[in-house]
């Protein structure tokens, strides 16, 4: 399937410790461009963690990542972001006493008067930018001026949501868990989101636990245990017990 | 529905009343001291305190604090606090001092000098909290005790004497009324008001303070700005040391001891918490402003220098413990 080219990411037998911890044991990945792929598998089999080593926040131990066939050294979130790798983080990475705004923008803002850190960011495109990405999500917050500590958690997870999406290069989307702690009408909202990015043709890696949720945004399933990724499956030749057969470990095989 | 104007309408109509808004200021409570205070300074000394001349001396004693106060919520917003401040004051004082004493540092020099010097002394600050991870507050533990160490060990009990007019003027010299020290430290206030408030710089701080993690994943060079905080902290440091000085046209060993308290609690009394993320510029100057008052206030009343230091003490701990109360009851 669309073998043209290199595949956009490969990571190759990625190894991460935490002291005695083994969180990763060889983990292996391949995706190719404008796909998405679901990363699922129990509490605690690696999934943030092999997450947080592409994104460079928790580079690995040891293994190869590609990028486009080139072996790529991540090893800080700034490396991956110039490779252009955007992760929306499980435990929701925000700056609670800034606000909407400076939250979507933070690290990336648009500069109004550029020098170096005491640039002066461009605060009205900023409130308007995000106005728009919110307008798109379809989540109403009130008063986008407040600090982010006062917001519901599903807004929390639209700021987290609307950052990731708007830098401006992002050859790789990364999500961990981005249904989590949601109510049911938010639940939606993201998940058309995340059709429609898939139908834009941005490759994208989604962490779940929701098979549900994985069954509707998916191209493939890629199943960890223990650290490693036991099985890669196309989600539309699979049902929701084969995976979750698979996360428990009924079923040895891995398939291609 | 979620366009700027819908964003500008409802932030008068969101956030209630104009009163509940003045309520969630941060350093609404030290405005309120300070009313009050004044009121009760004025009613007990009657005409001294509340004269024209008298707030002057408020404000030149405050200065110092004030210069120094900026660095102080500079730090705090990224969750640290710097309390060897007195002790780069006194280094600098020995070192710029001696050098234009004993004629080996040209006059033309000594503003630079000052600056530069506290800014390495800042700037081992800021190495052994970001690159070594020592605490903030133990690292410049550390350094208030070994800095005033060295200025001691140099100056032994000489006193730098018949310091160059720029410097006597620094600490002196008034233009239209207000002393120039004052001036200085307004002056870096409203550019401390701007960096915390306008600048890229002031929301990566905040950002640290809040949540290093997230700012760390966002790409903000949180080591760099972080340890950024305390080379301005020391270069202010070194400002200061120009104005005391200048103001005593001499240094001695003892130059800065105890401004650290000073300026601590000014800092925290004005609204920026002591644990990060939230700071306020203003709240800072009114803090400091308030200190200077209550010192003045209790000196007029006849309160002796003991018992300053038992009330500015006590003060910290009650701002503080007051910041940790609106922490649980508030959110953020
Ligand atoms: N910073 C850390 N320090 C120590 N151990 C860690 C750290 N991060 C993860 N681990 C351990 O590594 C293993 C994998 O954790 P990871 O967070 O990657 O799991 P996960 O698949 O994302 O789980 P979940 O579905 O619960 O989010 C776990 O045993 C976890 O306890
Ligand atoms: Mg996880």
């Amino acid at each position: 399937m669309m073998e043209t080219g290199p595949p956009l990411l490969e990571v190759e037998n990625i190894e991460k410790r935490f002291g005695g911890v083994r969180a990763l044991q060889g983990a292996s990945l391949s995706i190719a461009e404008g796909e998405t792929v679901a990363l699922v598998g129990d509490n605690g089999a690696g999934k943030s963690t092999l997450v947080k080593a592409v994104a460079g926040v928790q580079p690995a131990d040891s293994g190869t990542i590609r990028l486009r066939g080139r072996e790529v050294a991540i090893r800080s979130a700034k490396d991956a972001g110039a490779l252009g790798v955007e992760v929306l983080y499980q435990d929701l990475a925000l700056a609670n006493t800034l606000d909407v705004a400076a939250n979507v923008f933070l690290g990336d803002e648009p500069l109004w008067l550029k020098l170096g850190w005491f640039s002066v960011p461009d605060t009205r495109r900023m409130d308007a930018e995000t106005a728009a990405t919110l307008d798109r999500l379809r989540i109403d917050i009130p008063d986008p001026k407040r600090p982010v500590a006062n917001l519901s958690g599903g807004q929390r997870q639209a700021v987290a949501i609307g950052r990731t999406i708007h830098r401006g290069r992002r050859e790789l989307l990364i999500l961990d868990e981005p249904t989590a702690a949601l109510g049911v009408e938010e639940v939606r909202k993201v998940l058309a989101l995340l059709r429609s990015l898939r139908d834009e043709g941005q490759t994208m890696i989604i962490v779940s636990h929701d098979l549900e949720h994985v069954f509707q945004v998916s191209d493939r399933i890629a199943v960890m245990r223990q650290g490693r990724v036991q099985a890669v499956v196309r989600t539309s030749e699979v049902t929701k017990t084969d995976i979750v057969r698979l996360i428990v470990g009924d079923i040895e095989d891995a398939v291609a | 529905m979620n366009g700027p104007a819908g964003g500008a309408r409802n932030r008068f109509l969101g956030a209630g009343g104009t009163a509940e808004r003045a309520l969630a200021l941060p350093f609404f409570n030290v405005a309120v001291a300070i009313v009050v205070l004044y009121a009760v300074f004025t009613a007990i000394t009657g005409e001294t305190f509340n004269t024209a001349n008298n707030q002057i001396t408020i404000m030149r004693a405050a200065a110092v604090f004030l210069i120094l106060g900026v660095g102080q919520t500079f730090a705090m917003t990224t969750g640290g606090i710097d309390i060897s401040t007195g002790s780069m004051i006194g280094v600098v004082g020995a070192i710029v001092g001696s050098g234009l004493e004993l004629g080996w540092m040209d006059p033309i020099y000594a503003i630079p000098s000052a600056i530069l010097v506290g800014a390495v002394l800042g700037a081992f600050n800021g190495f052994n909290i970001t690159v070594l991870g020592v605490p903030p507050l133990l690292a410049t533990l550390g350094t208030f005790v070994a800095y005033r160490g060295f200025t001691q060990y140099y100056m032994g009990v000489n006193l730098v004497t018949g310091l160059p007019d720029v410097v006597v003027a620094v600490g002196r010299a008034s233009v239209l009324g207000l002393p120039v020290s004052v001036i200085v430290a307004l002056a870096i206030a409203v550019l401390g008001w701007f960096v915390l408030n306008r600048t890229l710089y002031g929301r990566y701080i905040t950002a640290i303070g809040s949540n290093p993690s997230a700012a760390e994943a966002t790409r903000i060079n949180v080591k760099a700005i972080t340890a950024s905080t305390y080379v301005i902290q020391g270069a202010l440091a070194g400002v200061a040391a120009l104005v005391l000085m200048g103001r005593l046209d001499s240094a001695s060993a003892a130059m800065g001891e105890g401004v650290e308290l000073h300026v601590i609690a000014a800092v925290v009394l004005g609204g920026t918490y002591l644990f990060g993320g939230r700071s306020t510029m203003i709240g800072t100057l009114l803090g400091v402003y308030l200190i200077g008052m209550l010192e003045n206030g209790l000196i007029q009343t006849g309160a002796g220098f003991f018992v300053q230091r038992i009330i500015l003490g006590l003060l910290i701990i009650a701002a503080v413990a007051l910041q940790l109360q609106q922490r649980r009851s508030g959110p953020g």
